[in-house]
């Protein structure tokens, strides 16, 4: 009978041991976009909507032959698509260890204004340049490595009207997406 | 003639004797007697293999390993004992592969549980074991999660082989199994173990996968499992006479 009992007692603690963790859990913090918020430039401290903000990958919309436009509806490559937003969470490249990456993103303002049928009025498109170099961070045996990003800088290309006044970059090292990276003001 | 009257007293003598005799035999019988039976005990090293470690590495890809064990009798219930082995195991899922390499060594004691009946050594046991293991970890690739990868349209691989040399593990083991004598001195046991984790060097940005000896580790605990099944000779260093006295009493 002793050693039934110790027999049953090993194997509850034996399955106690055992757990799923072969799996990756979508709750796991895994590669981080970058967080973006808009803030009003007049007034630092309140987040301020982009009206008809359109972005995406620079390059990544394409017409059937493989040609780069200019989105007119949404899609896969649009992570936002003509409406008004204070945010946008954008995903980086992932490239070799320690090597730059530069990427490039179009933050399209009034969106409708292409759209529509007036010519007079058109929108405006600011680009967004990103460089940085990723690092690959062990998160767990399901989901392997993570990378993480530190960012060297963050600009805007200059145009004759841009619609962002000034970026400020709160998190130089992208680690996950509890915060808000990057603010850009306009 | 007086010969011969001789030769029938004397006959007539003996067979009043060998009835007398008889009549003191069975008045004998009647009282207890101390009956001594001797049992040759034969008791020592015993030395086996893990056959399941040797059997898997002929099936599976992914494994070689060996494991020699041998237990010591030291009193009717406890036993000295002990596992030494070598592993090799690849681990691979979605997002990486790794390979273990290294050697084992578990060092402990076995109560029997069972009484034993005359001259059998079998054992139901309950075996302690400190266990502890160098090794190194190879992760031959990786490809970098991310939910997003989708978007840019390329999910990220490392193909190069990065080997974290050095690494070393110690266990502490709780056995519960049993061996039998199959025939002559051989004999086969089964065990299942539960492991428990008392310190490891971690890889710088990883962690051990897997472990000789304790098997492969979990996340969140450092709990671990495993069985073994081996066969095993008894060399029968001692031989002692277990004498047992059984009173007897007859009517």
């Amino acid at each position: 009978m002793r050693i039934l009992k110790l027999f049953i007692l090993f194997i509850a603690l034996m399955l106690m041991g055992c757990e799923r963790d072969d799996i990756c859990a979508e709750t796991t913090a895994t590669t981080p976009r970058l967080l973006i918020e808009f803030y009003d430039v007049l007034s630092a401290d309140d987040l301020k909507s982009v009206l008809r903000l359109t972005a995406y990958g620079e390059g990544l919309v394409v017409d059937e032959n493989g040609l780069e436009i200019e989105p007119t509806e949404t899609s896969n490559a649009t992570l936002l698509f003509n409406e008004n937003s204070n945010s946008v969470a954008l995903p980086l490249i992932i490239d070799t260890e320690e090597d730059l990456v530069t990427v490039r993103f179009v933050l399209e303002k009034f969106t409708n204004f292409r759209l529509d049928e007036d010519t007079i009025t058109e929108s405006n498109i600011d680009i967004l340049e990103i460089k940085y170099t990723p690092e690959f961070v062990y998160v767990s045996r399901a989901c392997g490595y993570k990378s993480i990003f530190n960012i060297l800088d963050i600009d805007f290309e200059s145009d004759a009207n841009n619609w962002i006044s000034r970026i400020a970059i709160d998190e130089t090292i992208i680690e996950n997406e509890n915060t808000v990276h990057v603010r850009i003001f306009h | 003639m007086k010969t011969q009257y001789m030769c029938v007293s004397s006959i007539r003598s003996v067979i009043v004797m060998l009835l007398f005799t008889t009549i003191a035999f069975a008045q004998e019988e009647n009282k207890t007697v101390a009956d001594t039976l001797v049992y040759k005990q034969k008791y020592g090293l015993r030395l086996g293999a893990d056959m399941s470690k040797l059997a898997r590495s002929f099936l599976d890809d992914n494994y070689t390993g060996f494991e020699i064990m041998g237990d010591y009798r030291l009193t009717k219930r406890i036993y000295i004992a002990g596992e030494i082995g070598n592993e090799e195991r690849t681990l691979e899922n979605e997002v990486l592969s790794n390979t273990t390499k290294g050697s084992y060594f578990k060092g402990g004691i076995d109560i029997n549980l069972y009484k034993n009946w005359l001259d059998m050594e079998n054992m139901v046991y309950t075996g302690f074991r400190v266990g502890a293991s160098t090794f190194s970890q190879t992760r031959n690739n990786f490809t970098v999660y991310d939910v997003n990868n989708q978007y840019w349209g390329q999910q990220f691989n490392v193909e190069e082989a990065e080997k974290f040399d050095g690494l070393t593990a110690i266990w502490a083991e709780i056995q519960l199994g049993l061996k039998a004598e199959l025939f002559n001195n051989f004999f086969a046991g089964i065990n299942v173990q539960l492991k428990f984790l008392v310190s490891e060097t971690e890889p710088d940005n990883y962690e051990s996968l897997y472990i000789p000896g304790f098997n492969r580790t979990y996340d969140s605990s450092g709990v671990g499992a495993g069985f073994g099944f081996n066969l095993s000779y008894l060399i029968p260093i001692f031989k002692k006479d277990k004498i047992v006295i059984v009173e007897k009493e007859t009517k």
